[in-house]
């Protein structure tokens, strides 16, 4: 474990701080929209889509963008703290937070760390704390995932209700276009006298 | 930049008390009359001390040094104040070092945000400024003093080179470096709690500016000017402060009672759907992003210009094969792997990799990575660098990594492996591990070698566990290292088992929907809208602009629209939702840590 590995776990560490990791991405967003969005904020170095392997099927697109320099990503990850940032359509924003290790695929190990493993058979003692340390994590991988259905559904139910507001809205909006439209507002406006602005 | 009273124009008639105090210089002056003290609502303020002022419509105020007070012939009052700027303010020219918890910087030198003249109405109350530096001119504060102390400065910030530096010069905006530096001990009163109060006349206030500009119909005021002027990000006192105010709304959402604390927001979001910001610097922002969105569309799909840097032209190349589109990418992966897939052998395996080795050999022109290019490509140059260990298996992967992103073929392989059965899924793992980490596990367990991959860490993946996904050599040795793992236990130097199980990927294809991004039928087909009429109907056309551009841009959402509106509520449920989750890891830890607790030989982790 000499001093290369060092090194190269050092610029690793490095890279890691001047990324952003980018979630809730629609399927619209490319690797060119994250490059153009984000080169407000400086010069992109690079884009990586965390592709999806495991159970998460209907989960946001979620990539790696890494910046030029630290201050840079790390003014991104404020810029989308504090305001809401939208790529490639709306109203879901983006959120940005800053990468961490595990984020990465391909990771260097960490030099200095010795990795020592044991079997534990039915003898051994440990046996039985074993099998329920099994059991519990079988049950908090359950948990887990339930959990993301309900945040999944969650979110749904947001999009749905937001929908339904909007819908609304518009045909508000609509209506009081049609009455202007048809000079129903105008005749009303000089029948009450009072002036309707044209903007 | 003008400070607004924050008096409310909505129709609440607030007259704090007034009382001029000691005067300076001689009377004799018809025009001006300079004044070193003021009573005003209760607080009695002296010539030098800190202040809050709110500035525009913010929130939260701005802090200032009274450097000038006096009265007008015309009865009105002024106070010139020098600024301090809060780190967040001058992030960009703060460098590297991170400024103190509350620290703040003195203006100074020449140019815009040095000082301000404003009505001495703005003021707001004392604020517990003390100065630390190690200026001859200063005082040193004493312990008592330092911890009273809200703020503290140091140094200054010239306005005019964008400079931080902690020395003091002789005059700061016409005034002795003595004065501003060192503060008699005596103006030092209990901070105002007056700050409460105002947060209430502030909405007042606001409202009704608001509704003054409404009537303008416009965002813009000409404060925004300044922060044109500067650098787009992060500058600008305005700017600044809606960072602070948007701040504030996300902290509210962290009460425990989450309904509640949504409908705080709603009122508030109400509130500033009300009045507007001038925060039409961010609308300046949003038409960059638009250019240049427009430019690079156009450009990538014109034309597949070589790039210097290849990963550039892959990337512009196959974006339409991105990764994440990989269900097409897959489907003519699937089409190039036909060949191989007929006889599920290794050796064809072998075979494509090493016309890839060759391939490499050869030169990295663009021109004939094409060959490769309807397969989604992407240049990573990671350089594998935990490849460089000498396992036989890896010289392959190595090599696909050079050419294409780990990923691509790794998914390849995965799929493969699956179909023949020498796929095994890893968890409970320490995140922490990295891939190699777990082929030199494997090894040492089942004296197999395997390629290995954790699985990247995403917002829902939990701290506690990290998996992995390993292809062995041959179906045999991965059913047999299931079954051992089911049997007996491998425990990993954190205390958890590991676990085994076929491994399944699920097709990384993108997610078939994604919730969250509306859009109105209609404007798809319509063109033109133009006049609108009604200031109310102001707000709908910015609404049909919003939707008509907003779906092609990246963009901020300008605060007073709907679109803006429903961000928060996305936001808000982005908070919850990584509230559930840290509170399930929490959970997690826990009864991981109970579990543990009885292993004898205890984890050094």
């Amino acid at each position: 474990m000499g001093t290369p590995e060092h090194k190269e776990y050092a610029a690793f560490e490095e890279k890691v701080r001047r990324t952003v990791y980018i979630d809730n991405l629609s399927t619209q967003v490319t690797e060119v929209v994250l490059k153009t969005a984000l080169g407000q904020f400086g010069n992109v170095t690079n884009v990586q889509f965390i592709p999806n392997y495991t159970e998460l099927r209907n989960i946001p697109q979620h990539a790696l963008v890494e910046m030029e320099t630290v201050k840079q990503a790390k003014s991104i990850v404020l810029e989308m703290t504090n305001y809401p940032f939208m790529m490639s359509g709306m109203p879901r924003p983006v959120r940005g937070r800053a990468a961490e290790m595990e984020m990465f695929g391909d990771r260097p190990i960490k030099p200095g760390r010795k990795i020592q493993c044991r079997w534990v058979g039915p003898q051994d003692p440990d046996f039985e704390v074993a099998k329920n340390l099994k059991r519990l994590t079988r049950r908090h991988a359950a948990e887990a995932s339930s959990m993301l259905n309900h945040q999944l559904e969650d979110e749904e139910k947001l999009s749905k209700q937001q929908a339904e507001a909007l819908k609304a809205n518009y045909k508000k909006f609509e209506m009081i276009e049609s009455i202007r439209l048809d000079g129903t507002l105008g005749r009303l406006a000089r029948q009450y006298g009072f002036n309707v602005k044209d903007d | 930049m003008h400070a607004m009273p924050h008096s409310g124009e909505a129709g609440k008639e607030y007259n704090p008390e007034f009382k001029w105090g000691k005067k300076k210089g001689a009377v004799t002056n018809t025009e001006v009359q300079f004044y070193e003290s003021f009573t005003y609502d209760g607080v009695e303020y002296f010539l030098y001390d800190c202040v809050y002022l709110y500035y525009g419509n913010e929130s939260k105020p701005s802090i200032g040094k009274l450097v000038k007070i006096w009265e007008q012939s015309n009865h009105k009052k002024r106070v010139k104040v020098v600024w301090f700027f809060l780190p967040c303010e001058i992030l960009n020219w703060l460098g590297d070092d991170a400024p103190l918890e509350n620290e703040i910087f003195l203006a100074s030198g020449e140019g815009e945000g040095l000082s301000n003249v404003n009505p001495l109405e703005v003021l707001a109350g004392k604020c517990n400024v003390v100065c630390t530096s190690k200026d001859q001119r200063n005082l040193l504060p004493s312990e008592l003093e330092l911890r009273m102390a809200k703020y503290i400065f140091y140094r200054t910030f010239d306005v005019g080179s964008l400079t931080i530096s902690d020395k003091f010069e002789d005059r700061i905006a016409g005034i002795e470096g003595q004065k501003l530096v060192a503060v008699p001990k005596e103006n030092w009163k209990e901070k105002t709690g007056k700050l409460k109060l105002f947060s209430k006349l502030d909405l007042a206030g606001r409202l009704g500016d608001a509704i003054k500009d409404e009537n303008h119909g416009r965002i813009t005021s000409p404060v925004v000017k300044v922060a044109e002027s500067k650098k787009t990000t992060a500058s600008g006192r305005d700017r600044e402060w809606f960072s602070d105010e948007i701040l504030l709304r996300p902290k509210t959402h962290f009460d425990k009672e989450g309904t509640e604390a949504g409908e705080i927001t709603r009122s508030q979001i109400e509130d500033k759907l009300e009045f507007i910001k001038n925060v039409s610097h961010l609308g300046a922002l949003e038409k960059r992003p638009l250019k240049k969105m427009k430019l690079f569309d156009d450009s990538a799909k014109r034309s597949k210009e070589l790039d210097p840097s290849p990963q550039l032209a892959l990337g512009k190349d196959s974006e339409t094969n991105a990764m994440w589109k990989s269900r097409v990418g897959f489907k003519e992966s699937e089409k190039f792997s036909k060949p191989f897939k007929r006889p599920p052998r290794r050796s064809d395996y072998k075979a494509e990799s090493k016309a890839i080795k060759d391939f490499v050999r050869q030169e990295r022109g663009l021109s004939e990575k094409l060959y490769y290019d309807d397969k989604a490509t992407k240049l990573s140059d990671k350089g594998a660098p935990e490849l460089a260990r000498d396992k036989g298996i890896k010289t392959d992967s190595q090599v696909l990594d050079v050419i294409r992103g780990p990923d691509v073929p790794w998914e390849e392989r995965m799929r493969r492996s699956h179909e023949q059965g020498t796929l095994v899924l890893l968890e409970n793992l320490d995140p922490s591990y990295s891939s190699t980490d777990i082929e030199d596990i494997v090894w040492h367990a089942f004296k197999e070698r395997v390629t290995a991959k954790m699985i990247q860490r995403n917002t829902f993946s939990s701290p506690n566990y990290g998996q992995a996904f390993v292809i062995f050599k041959s179906r045999d040795a991965a059913e047999a290292a299931v079954t051992k793992l089911n049997k007996e236990f491998l425990m990993l130097p954190n205390g958890s088992p590991l676990v085994g199980g076929k491994g399944t990927p699920m097709e990384p294809g993108k997610p078939t929907k994604f919730v969250g991004h509306l859009f109105i039928e209609k404007f798809k087909l319509q063109k033109q809208r133009d006049e609108m009429v009604i200031y109310t109907a102001s707000l709908f056309s910015r609404f049909l602009n919003i939707m008509r551009n907003a779906v092609s841009t990246s963009h901020y959402p300008q605060p007073n629209t709907i679109e803006y509106e429903m961000a928060m509520e996305w936001r808000l449920l982005q908070k919850k939702s990584d509230l559930w989750w840290e509170a399930l890891h929490m959970k997690h830890r826990e009864e991981l840590k109970y579990g543990r607790r009885h292993l004898q030989i205890q984890p050094d982790e």
